[in-house]
């Protein structure tokens, strides 16, 4: 009995660890693995990433972001121009039918603004997206600590 | 098939020539592709002098282009409210500090982060801020006219965007910058920064003035 339950345990463990893609069940607009680089404790804003699959023959909209551990989230872009970087507001995300939406770094990102408390590598943030359909699907962005290179990859 | 066992054995001095030949021509054109060419698009050719500019680093100490001499500086400007590349890029330089470490004398190169956003980055929170990446990390700032003394010097250009309230964007240069240790601009890495690569190119360059 107790072989069972604990074989139970590790499994339903091995599923939380394997499966970190979020979907609403009615809508087939997958969140996968969303996460956000962990920064100085006095850090003003912060960057999330992740993949947005669309696995419908219709495109998605998404309107706004929301997390209760900040005060305002915003879609950006990073772009060059002119030799200067700088980033772009986006209003809204769009993901095309069977496609998918890659937010990373360097790139498009979520700019999470005033979190309400430092946040460290292993916390979970929720983040609740809503379409523009009124549907909401909520992902739980895992805060990861950076080491190493995470420039966007040479083509 | 014998014909072919008795060439070889005949010719064994010309085909190990051919052999030698051969990979001495694409270790050449490696080193070419990988090395050379990407020095001579990141070095400045003379290094370039700078007339004196004064800034503020944490616990009010002076950054000043005293502070450049001495040691080789890789030198990013960004600014704190930045969620994406100027984290990516101190996150790189952190890399570059370890990778350097084990190839480079001690205290012979330093890292800074100089914010072109006095209005919110003041020096201690730039310190802090630094700090998190890497403890020997600088961070400095200035007023927007001591700034621009810096920048114009070195055509690093940045311009605080309009938005309302607080929540506004800075446009900057992305590049790291390279001094020597007689403070003259040696180098400057365009964005995207990979920090391994960097790290090659700049050991090399450390050989190149060891030569010369």
């Amino acid at each position: 009995m107790k072989y069972i339950i604990n074989c139970s345990l590790a499994m339903i463990a091995a599923l939380l660890l394997v499966n970190t893609t979020y979907a609403s069940e009615k809508i087939g607009l997958h969140i996968h693995d969303p996460w956000i680089k962990e920064a100085p404790p006095n850090a003003t804003v912060l960057g999330a990433y992740m993949t947005i699959e669309n696995h419908e023959n219709k495109k998605f909209i998404i309107t706004q972001i929301t997390s209760p551990l900040f005060k305002k989230i915003e879609i950006h872009k990073s772009v060059t121009k002119d030799g200067m970087t700088t980033m772009e507001q986006r209003k809204r995300i769009v993901i095309h039918a069977n496609k998918s939406f890659i937010l990373q770094p360097g790139d498009y990102h979520l700019m999470l603004i005033k979190p309400t408390k430092p946040l460290k590598h292993g916390d979970l943030v929720p983040l609740t997206f809503t379409l523009e359909n009124g549907k909401t699907i909520i992902a739980k962005a895992k805060v990861k600590k950076v080491l190493g290179s995470m420039s966007p990859k040479k083509e | 098939m014998t014909v072919n066992a008795a060439f070889v054995k005949n010719n064994r001095a010309l085909i190990a020539f051919i052999l030698i030949a051969v990979i001495g021509f694409f270790s050449w054109r490696v080193y070419h592709v990988q090395i050379q060419d990407p020095l001579d698009r990141i070095l400045l050719d003379p290094p370039r002098s700078l007339t004196p500019f004064s800034l503020v680093a944490g616990d009010n100490n002076p950054f000043t282009l005293e502070q450049l001499k001495g040691k080789w500086t890789f030198l990013f400007f960004g600014y704190t409210s930045c969620p994406d590349v100027c984290p990516t890029t101190l996150t790189e330089m952190a890399t570059m500090s370890k990778l350097l470490a084990k190839s480079t004398e001690p205290n012979t190169i330093q890292f800074v982060f100089i914010s072109v956003d006095p209005e919110r980055d003041t020096p201690d929170h730039l310190k802090n801020f630094v700090a998190y990446f890497n403890k020997t990390f600088t961070g400095a700032t200035g007023t927007i006219d001591q700034l621009n003394t810096l920048t114009r010097q070195i055509d690093i250009k940045h311009r605080r965007l309009k938005e309302q309230g607080n929540n506004y964007l800075v446009e900057h240069s992305a590049d790291i910058l390279l001094f020597n240790p007689q403070a003259k601009l040696f180098a400057r890495f365009p964005a995207p920064h990979y920090s391994e690569e960097i790290s090659a190119l700049f050991t090399e360059i450390l050989k190149l003035n060891k030569d010369t």
